[in-house]
């Protein structure tokens, strides 16, 4: 089940919140357990079973890690996780290139991907790790953990909580009215990044592919539908995500903070999926020695996190090389060219980011490395196809304000603008009002694209 | 504070009021059994069964129950509609423009595959069937190549090229006698009462003339007629008025309906599909044989079409006493000959761009 569905909104959510909030204190963490099972049976009936041994066997090795500290109940818990993520997302990705390279002819398996397997088996390590090294107290109620990896809230999409984030809340939590009504706010801004723009913006992508010639002003636009589309996706995603969080009473970490203001490719990792890039950094690129060593190993240590990172994200070379690609510009950045970004003019900075973000995402979007190059061509003319065409003109007719509007939400203008009339006289009385309508105004024009059965798949789903 | 307290309590009462609103209306308002602006059948409550529960299909089953069946489904649709036009000044929604009024669906993609591979299945037609004869075919342009504005659309011109490329078969062009009023305001297809010119350019690219004007003939209106580009569209734009002529030819003229024997008529008035259109020769049909006691000619035509050619063979029967039309999308073209007589004197192939810009249609 996805957020942005009727079937989530308007039966599951309501069902959740009156049984969620309304519980006994003492039950509460069950009957949040038992619903996150009801979501993910409702989109993944066989894989209840896979999803509930991972958050017995974390529970266990959690409470291991307490009694002996140790490197083993951590393998144990990796040798387990990454297991079966190699099994169900790499396992074909591997034979793939083991016949690419050898010619050897095995069969693929082609399984299906449990939904949400790389966002709750990296919850699973991360809280294992925690127990060993001592930074957080294993959970002692099997149910009270089970909660927490299995919350439907976070569960496919992330972000990535950490069990240190909601230790508190999972024993005492208490709902607010303003907690209530930021988190409701907050969700249906997510659901209207989804709905009004990402996946518009998806629609002017899958246009693009099925032009019949990819001008160059054509591949520009599609260049930045792509790298707007899979930001509003997720970004949407991750504010639903917090904002059900916040209903609940559970804070959970931000995941984004308009990363499109960056100017540097490093500060733009800062602010783009943060908890996994904070994930990697504590649980991989610091234990590999990250930046306090030799610079040969900072390179490599960057070198490693990154192919990671890049195979995190999907089981292809395309992804493997967005991942190397970032490391490059990372590396270089360290090299010299941060310090020479800082003494640049602004708009220099943001427009190399722009641009090292558009062409990552070209590569991230690209089916093969080959289809890649030819669409990086295509944005400097080397395709051989005109500047533009009418149907160029007809996309940019149909997507242009959602484009714009896309532009403008991509960086921090709307929180400033508030700030700023919050520090106008009855500056709050009017925000105070705007709240409701927003949501308001959000939620019935997201549901109304939702009835009009607008594309609708999450691009992290498959994760 | 205070004045930010009820900007909380407002938020949480919308938030919750319209969550359990449109739950409880969709619970409970009554069902509809078919959605007439898509005019398909909505899903039934999903039976279950625990095969169905376990392999997922049974939360399926209910996620489309409840997409079909929520409730205000038509009006969140125009919402939609609006919000993409007006806001975000959208052109085109759900694959439907509209211009003065009128809905176009244009195609822009030529597919040269899908029409050298429907050109080939037609080609195999003159080989089986008519290898000694003269067979003539013509082109129904999409209306979105006589839109006030230039739109994105097929390139009707390549589409000709292509099939007269490889095509064995004389072409009749007929494009020069349609205009944009020739089209249904809110539907794909051409209105009847305004064909004159077309059959008679028809015609006279297979040697005969147009004797008699049908759009003389009692013009019958069926009002609202809300076609298949309005339901896409989702805003409640007017419908159209439906019109077809009726003449002795018409009145005096036998239908033999391979998928509808029950029905004798030209204009199918009893027909219980939700495609008004389908009153004429009764919609979608793999053999339809019109036998007409009024032609002037003894002559017999067989035409291979598309849903455009119902409306339009009425027009041709005073001068063919007998007219067989074959729709290919369904009925194999191997088997034809066990159902239709194809003994002609003319053989017409007469499609629409969007059908020959689609592969695998024609079997």
């Amino acid at each position: 089940m996805v957020f942005s569905s009727l079937p989530f909104l308007y039966f599951f959510l309501p069902a959740a919140l009156l049984l969620g909030l309304t519980a006994p204190r003492k039950a509460r963490n069950a009957v949040l357990l038992l619903l996150s099972l009801l979501f993910y049976f409702f989109g993944e009936p066989r894989f209840v079973p896979l999803l509930l041994f991972t958050a017995a066997a974390a529970w266990g090795c959690g409470l291991w890690a307490q009694k002996r500290r140790g490197c083993l109940p951590l393998l144990v818990i990796c040798v387990l996780s990454l297991g079966q993520l190699a099994y169900f997302k790499y396992a074909d990705f591997l034979i793939g290139t083991v016949n690419g390279v050898f010619g050897a002819g095995l069969p693929l398996l082609r399984l299906a991907l449990p939904i949400g397997i790389s966002f709750y088996t990296f919850q699973a390590i991360s809280y294992v790790a925690d127990v060993s090294a001592g930074r957080v107290t294993a959970a002692r109620n099997p149910i009270d953990f089970a909660a927490y990896l299995t919350f439907f809230p976070q569960l496919i999409a992330g972000p990535i909580v950490r069990y240190s984030d909601v230790q508190t809340a999972l024993g005492d939590r208490h709902v607010t009215l303003s907690g209530f009504s930021g988190g409701a706010l907050r969700f249906c801004v997510g659901l209207g990044k989804k709905m009004l723009l990402a996946n518009v913006l998806a629609e002017a992508t899958a246009d693009f592919a099925a032009a019949q010639t990819q001008t160059v002003l054509y591949t520009w636009l599609y260049a930045l539908c792509n790298a707007l589309m899979i930001y509003f996706d997720f970004s949407g995603y991750s504010d639903m995500a917090i904002g059900l969080g916040r209903m609940f009473g559970f804070d959970f970490p931000e995941n984004f903070r308009h990363p499109f203001a960056s100017r540097s490719v490093a500060e733009f990792w800062r602010r783009w999926h943060i908890t996994l890039g904070s994930w990697f950094r504590d649980y991989v690129y610091i234990p590999l020695g990250g930046s306090r060593c030799a610079l040969w190993k900072q390179l490599r240590n960057l070198l490693v996190v990154w192919a990671l990172t890049g195979l995190w994200h999907g089981a292809s070379w395309t992804f493997v090389l967005w991942g190397l690609y970032f490391a490059a510009l990372l590396i270089l950045e360290r090299l010299f060219l941060a310090k020479w970004l800082a003494r640049a003019p602004r708009w220099v900075a943001h427009l190399y980011v722009t641009l090292a973000v558009l062409v990552s995402f070209v590569l991230f979007s690209a089916s093969s490395p080959a289809e890649a190059l030819s669409q990086l061509g295509g944005l400097i003319g080397l395709s051989g196809t005109p500047l533009w065409d009418t149907a160029t003109l007809a996309a940019l007719r149909q997507y242009g304000v959602v484009l714009l509007v896309s532009l403008l939400g991509a960086v921090p203008l709307v929180p400033l603008a508030l700030q700023k009339l919050r520090a106008l006289p009855h500056g709050d009385a009017v925000c105070a009002v705007l709240q409701p309508v927003a949501a308001l105004v959000l939620l019935v024009v997201s549901t109304a694209y939702l009835a009009a059965g607008s594309f609708n798949p999450f691009l992290y789903f498959r994760f | 504070m205070k004045i930010k307290r009820i900007g909380s309590i407002l938020t949480a009462l919308l938030f919750c009021g319209v969550l359990l609103l449109f739950c409880a209306a969709t619970a409970f308002l009554p069902k509809e059994t078919i959605s007439a602006a898509e005019r398909r059948r909505l899903a039934s409550f999903p039976s279950f069964s625990w095969d169905a529960l376990w392999s997922g299909a049974y939360a399926d089953g209910l996620s489309t129950y409840v997409n079909d069946h929520f409730a205000l489904r038509d009006g969140l649709r125009a919402v939609n509609t609006a919000v993409r036009t007006t806001v975000f000044r959208q052109p085109t929604v759900g694959g439907v423009t509209e211009l003065d009024g009128y809905l176009f669906s244009p195609q822009s993609a030529l597919d040269e595959r899908a029409i050298r591979q429907n050109a080939e299945k037609l080609q195999s037609l003159i080989d089986t069937y008519f290898p000694d004869q003269t067979v003539y075919f013509s082109v129904i342009p999409d209306k979105a190549d006589f839109a006030p504005e230039a739109l994105p659309r097929l390139d009707t011109d390549a589409v000709v090229s292509l099939l007269c490329a490889s095509l064995g078969a004389e072409y009749i062009d007929m494009r020069s006698t349609l205009e944009l009023a020739d089209y249904y305001r809110t539907d794909t297809h051409w209105r009847q009462e305004r064909l004159g010119d077309t059959a008679a350019a028809l015609l006279e690219g297979m040697g005969l003339t147009l004797s008699d004007d049908l759009s003389a003939g009692t013009q019958n209106a069926v009002e609202l007629f809300y076609g298949v580009l309005w339901g896409r569209y989702g805003l409640p734009l007017p419908g159209d008025t439906l019109v077809y002529c009726a003449t002795p030819a018409t009145e005096s003229a036998v239908v033999k309906n391979l998928d509808h024997p029950d029905v004798k008529t030209v204009y199918d008035l009893q027909t219980t599909s939700p495609d008004p259109y389908d009153l004429f020769l009764s919609g979608a049909s793999s053999v339809v044989e019109i036998e007409s006691p009024l032609a002037q000619t003894n002559r017999h035509l067989v035409l291979f079409r598309d849903s455009f050619a119902g409306s339009l063979a009425p027009w041709l029967l005073t001068q063919y006493e007998k007219i067989t039309m074959i729709d290919i999308r369904y009925i194999a073209s191997a088997q034809i000959g066990a159902y239709a007589e194809l003994s002609a004197d003319d053989v017409l192939f007469l499609y629409s761009t969007s059908v020959l810009n689609t592969g695998g249609v024609l079997k």
